[in-house]
């Protein structure tokens, strides 16, 4: 029950993250015509979604899906235990932590490979194989080297959100065009100066939708290290209530991982527009 | 050309200012495997300030010795060397204007300009002075703050232009520069160039299949003949400078033309004119 409700809060995620990718540009002059509505229509499905949420399981009545009211009320009892913030906090910092650790040995090792086909040719395999093989089928082994610690579910996060930025960044910088390499080059540009000023631009629109497919996956792991390995954070939370059959505050809990999904979701993708508006 | 000639027998004398290239050879593995020969013993040499074009049909390998000559590329066999020095990678003394452009889309044209400046360790405030300068050479004024993308294909390779310039190379190299634009726009950077060569007097080595932009813009022009890549002739222009489009018109031009179309007819395919 829990783990299925982590599981459908993040394929959420996901699916935004699919659905916005390439048509936005395309799509924009749409919604920029629908705004002259009364209310945005993302807004509208929230409110007709949450509705539905409030008056179904009344007609149904059934102790497993609380009407929404339920779940909101559930929600301010956990903070008002104090055990909200807190455990948002311990979320926040393995997420943190884990996806920062992603993005940096993400980008170095994803260049090297797009860089150097002798470095591609060692690592490819393995990362092809981390990225479809679930994570926690390692956690015994982050047992092993970590113990029961917080290193366990930051190495958690670290193997769900690092291939997918190796991937990207470095078939981004396979892709980039020969010819502004052979460029900076005959300017006399180093190898680093290249990356710096070259490479790493020129991929970024593959690498930073790497980074926020990335993001998702980091925000699956966080929560399913908690769940699975230490009961700590808001899936340890969650787990703990699913254990006593508590599904108004299991629901309350997703509900907080979903917004967290969906702002760092929404504030990623700020950023990666502005960083890539000089594409077409 | 007068005084120039003067100037060209004293440099002559001790026969090391300029670029030489020495007997080069250079073979790539080719899509199938098998070895392709693109250089093929090829000599000759480019005066200090002077205008060489380098004509020739596809594969006849003007682009890999424009490379060369750049240091992008190591030969196989020879010697290619500046002022009596090997040549062993890029270098300050040269830079490259690509027939692709090759413009960084994410940067405004400002700061492509200043790109090899910023590369070479130029301050910012140098970096910015310089590039504005240059900006206004190849006539962007007012477009400093565009992208690439912005810009037509005309504009664009005047910022590739510029961007060489900048660092003041003694060397210009320039891959089929105007190879990607339109008849027209081309012609009007020819013009351009040229009106730019005759103020700086770089020395230039200038890659075609054109021969009328060969004739309207070089001092000599070494006319390559492909599969492998060889010097097949190397044919003086003695058209007076400075030069306008009348030339075009003159019985010099026609004859001129008339004898590289013979020599470059024999050859393979797309030879325009």
């Amino acid at each position: 029950m829990v783990a299925r409700a982590a599981g459908a809060v993040i394929a959420r995620t996901e699916g935004d993250v699919m659905v916005d990718d390439a048509p936005s540009d395309v799509m924009r002059p749409i919604t920029g015509g629908a705004r002259r509505h009364w209310l945005p229509p993302e807004l509208l499905s929230i409110i007709l979604l949450l509705g539905l949420w409030e008056l179904v399981p009344r007609l149904f009545n059934s102790p497993w899906l609380p009407p929404f009211s339920d779940v909101v009320i559930a929600l301010g009892e956990i903070y008002d235990r104090g055990l909200l913030i807190e455990n948002v906090l311990a979320s926040l910092r393995s997420l943190g932590i884990g996806y920062g650790v992603s993005v940096v040995v993400g980008l170095v090792v994803g260049s090297l490979m797009g860089r150097f086909r002798v470095v591609e040719a060692a690592l490819d395999v393995f990362v092809e194989a981390a990225l479809f093989t679930p994570s926690l089928i390692l956690a015994p082994i982050f047992f092993a080297i970590f113990g029961l610690g917080d290193e366990t579910r930051i190495a958690v996060v670290v193997a769900y959100a690092l291939p997918v930025v190796i991937l990207n960044t470095s078939s981004g910088v396979r892709t980039v065009d020969p010819g502004l390499i052979e460029m900076a080059r005959s300017f006399g540009c180093s190898e680093v100066t290249l990356a710096r000023r070259v490479l790493l631009p020129a991929s970024a629109p593959l690498t930073l939708e790497g980074m926020r497919l990335g993001l998702g996956r980091a925000i699956k792991g966080m929560i399913n290290g908690e769940v699975f390995i230490a009961l700590t954070g808001l899936g340890g939370l969650a787990s703990t209530y699913g254990s006593q059959l508590d599904s108004a505050k299991v629901l309350a809990v997703s509900l907080v991982v979903l917004i967290i999904a969906v702002v760092t979701n929404w504030v990623f993708s700020k950023f990666e527009r502005r960083a890539t508006r000089w594409l077409n | 050309m007068q005084p120039r000639s003067d100037h060209d027998a004293g440099e002559r004398a001790d026969g090391r200012s300029g670029i030489a290239v020495c007997d080069c050879s250079k073979t790539f593995v080719g899509r199938d495997g098998n070895p392709v020969q693109a250089l093929d013993h090829i000599s000759f040499d480019v005066r200090d300030r002077e205008f060489v074009s380098i004509l020739g049909p596809s594969g006849c390998g003007k682009t890999t010795l424009l490379r060369i000559i750049g240091g992008l590329i190591e030969l196989d066999e020879g010697d290619v060397t500046i002022d009596g020095k090997s040549v062993d990678g890029p270098g300050p003394d040269r830079a490259i204007v690509f027939q692709s452009f090759a413009l960084l889309p994410w940067l405004d044209i400002q700061s492509n300009v200043a790109f090899g400046l910023q590369l070479r360790g130029a301050n910012r405030k140098e970096r910015l002075e310089t590039a504005r300068e240059f900006v206004k050479m190849v006539g962007l004024e007012g477009f400093e703050k565009r992208l690439p993308k912005e810009l037509s294909g005309g504009m664009q390779q005047r910022v590739g232009l510029a961007r060489a310039l900048a660092v003041d190379p003694r060397i210009l190299l320039l891959d089929e520069p105007f190879g990607a634009l339109d008849e027209q726009t081309r012609r009007i950077l020819q013009e351009q160039l040229l009106e730019i060569w005759e103020r700086e007097r770089k020395t230039a080595v200038f890659i075609t299949h054109s021969i009328d932009e060969a004739l309207f813009l070089s001092d000599r022009i070494i006319v390559m003949s492909p599969r492998p890549g060889r010097v097949h002739r190397i044919v003086v222009n003695p058209l007076s400078r400075p030069r306008t489009r009348e030339i075009e018109r003159s019985s010099e031009f026609a004859d001129l033309k008339a004898e590289l179309w013979d020599e470059l007819r024999g050859m393979h395919d797309e030879v325009a004119s």
